[in-house]
């Protein structure tokens, strides 16, 4: 009989401690993760790279860790989320390009477990330019030069459509050169920074078609692998250039520009 | 109730009496709900031998929970997750339940008996919760579930002279609603007083 109750009371104990054996914190913010957000630095291509640490797990391992930035001084979790996939020793990064040069941007890191989630510092990052360093060449501003076939053709761009317009093919910048047409479409609104022409349609950002009169014809594209350099020059301007823009097979000349327009 | 409670005992001493424990939640209830008195008020009949308790009450405790708002996170999957965070503001958490247990004495010395035992619970948990994942959801619930689990208790009982003695307890209790979604366990460390309604005559060992 002994035996018996011994037995029922010591499985009893078991059931009852073990089905909620997850440890009580003494400190209830001990519950949630913590982070900092330990650096928002702009890179050379006009780029922003934020890092952040993670200080503490909380009670249960992390679900997401992210950044989010606004141009209000407190950003929310939501506001330009970039979750984050690879932490290395505590610390993670995230890159926001595209930002426009005279504004001013709000960062901050945040983490989360099942028990919830916890923010990090805000960073205040203004002043955000490409270097133009990085720029591969300098063809003179206002400028168009077309090169091949034993040519080289350098004509004054007169004219950049200000500001930029929407169509129904995406944003659009209509350059005009003596002999020369030049159509920049952008899938989204172009803010500052470097693009990559990758397919060349309308339908993806961003696609620049070249229409050339006398003396050369022809009405082409820029061919994928071109970068474009969308750099702020004040708050309401931009300069665009690119270099030795490769046209596509049977034409065989490359191309290359800069130029001023109102964003 | 007599028979119920003690049913192949020929002879029991009725008692009724009185705990009140702190109340630590404990788990994923801990992490919401912080430490609360509880209540108890039960009947008991012991064996004329004083072997056996068995005991019949009412549980009650109110937890406030640890923080006024919570900051919890919703997530959408839309081409990738995205997640926005929210609030949660909880009411007390207020339980009443009604018990039943045995009492094993394990050893006893001069007018101080130790028990061990356990038993069954069930009851009614009530509390209100609001979440507030604004703009994409906001609700306000209002709880008000069955609960069912069971309880351990280890006690030690001295008598102070033939009506009253009194009690001095740990109680481990573990109660899940219903349908399995919420468990709320519980350790509570607390102290009673019990009055004999008949005069006490315990068999010495």
């Amino acid at each position: 009989m002994k035996a018996i109750i011994n037995t029922l009371l010591f499985l009893f104990v078991l059931l009852v401690l073990c089905s909620g054996c997850s440890k009580v914190q003494k400190n209830v913010h001990d519950y949630y993760p913590q982070v900092a957000t330990t650096s928002a630095v702009v890179q050379a291509d006009g780029s922003v790279l934020v890092k952040g640490t993670i200080l503490s797990e909380g009670a249960d391992p992390l679900s997401f860790v992210g950044f989010c930035m606004d141009t209000l001084p407190v950003p929310d979790m939501a506001s330009n989320q970039k979750l984050v996939d690879t932490i290395y020793s505590n610390t993670f990064t995230a890159s926001y390009p595209n930002l426009k040069a005279f504004k001013k941007y709000y960062f901050r890191t945040f983490a989360a477990n099942r028990n919830g989630y916890s923010y990090g510092d805000v960073i205040a990052v203004g002043n955000v330019q490409i270097d133009s360093n990085t720029i591969d060449c300098k063809p003179a501003l206002d400028s168009m030069k077309i090169v091949g076939n034993h040519r080289e053709d350098s004509m004054k761009i007169y004219s950049a459509t200000s500001p930029v317009y929407s169509t129904a093919d995406g944003w659009v910048i209509n350059v005009n050169a003596y002999e020369y047409g030049m159509i920049l479409y952008f899938h989204d609104y172009p803010t500052q920074g470097t693009y990559l022409i990758t397919n060349l349609s309308p339908d993806y950002s961003p696609y620049v078609r070249i229409n050339v009169s006398s003396p050369l014809t022809f009405d082409t594209y820029l061919n994928s692998g071109t970068k474009l350099y969308v750099r702020s020059i004040d708050a309401t301007h931009f300069e665009i250039s690119f270099c030795d823009a490769v046209l596509p097979a049977g034409v065989d000349y490359s191309i290359s520009a800069r130029f001023r327009c109102a964003n | 109730m007599f028979v119920f409670l003690l049913g192949c005992v020929q002879n029991t001493i009725a008692q009724i009496g009185f705990n009140t424990s702190y109340s630590k939640p404990l788990g994923d209830f801990g992490a919401s709900f912080g430490k609360a008195a509880s209540f108890e008020l039960f009947y008991t009949q012991t064996s004329d031998d004083g072997k056996i308790i068995g005991r019949v009450g009412f549980f009650h405790a109110e937890y406030k929970p640890r923080l006024d708002t919570f900051p919890v996170f919703l997530v959408q999957y839309d081409n990738g997750y995205k997640i926005y965070p929210g609030s949660l503001v909880y009411s007390n958490h207020k339980e009443t339940s009604f018990f039943i247990e045995y009492n094993f004495r394990i050893w006893r010395y001069k007018k101080v008996d130790f028990f061990i035992g356990g038993g069954a619970v069930v009851g009614i948990v009530k509390n209100v919760y609001k979440a507030d994942y604004t703009p994409i959801l906001t609700q306000s619930v209002n709880n008000e579930d069955y609960i069912a689990g069971l309880r351990v208790r280890a006690s030690v009982s001295y008598d102070i002279n033939a009506h009253f003695s009194v009690l001095a307890n740990i109680l481990y209790q573990q109660e899940t609603l219903t349908d399995w979604s919420s468990k709320y366990p519980t350790k509570n460390i607390g102290i009673g007083l019990v009055y004999n309604i008949m005069k006490q005559e315990k068999e010495e060992d």
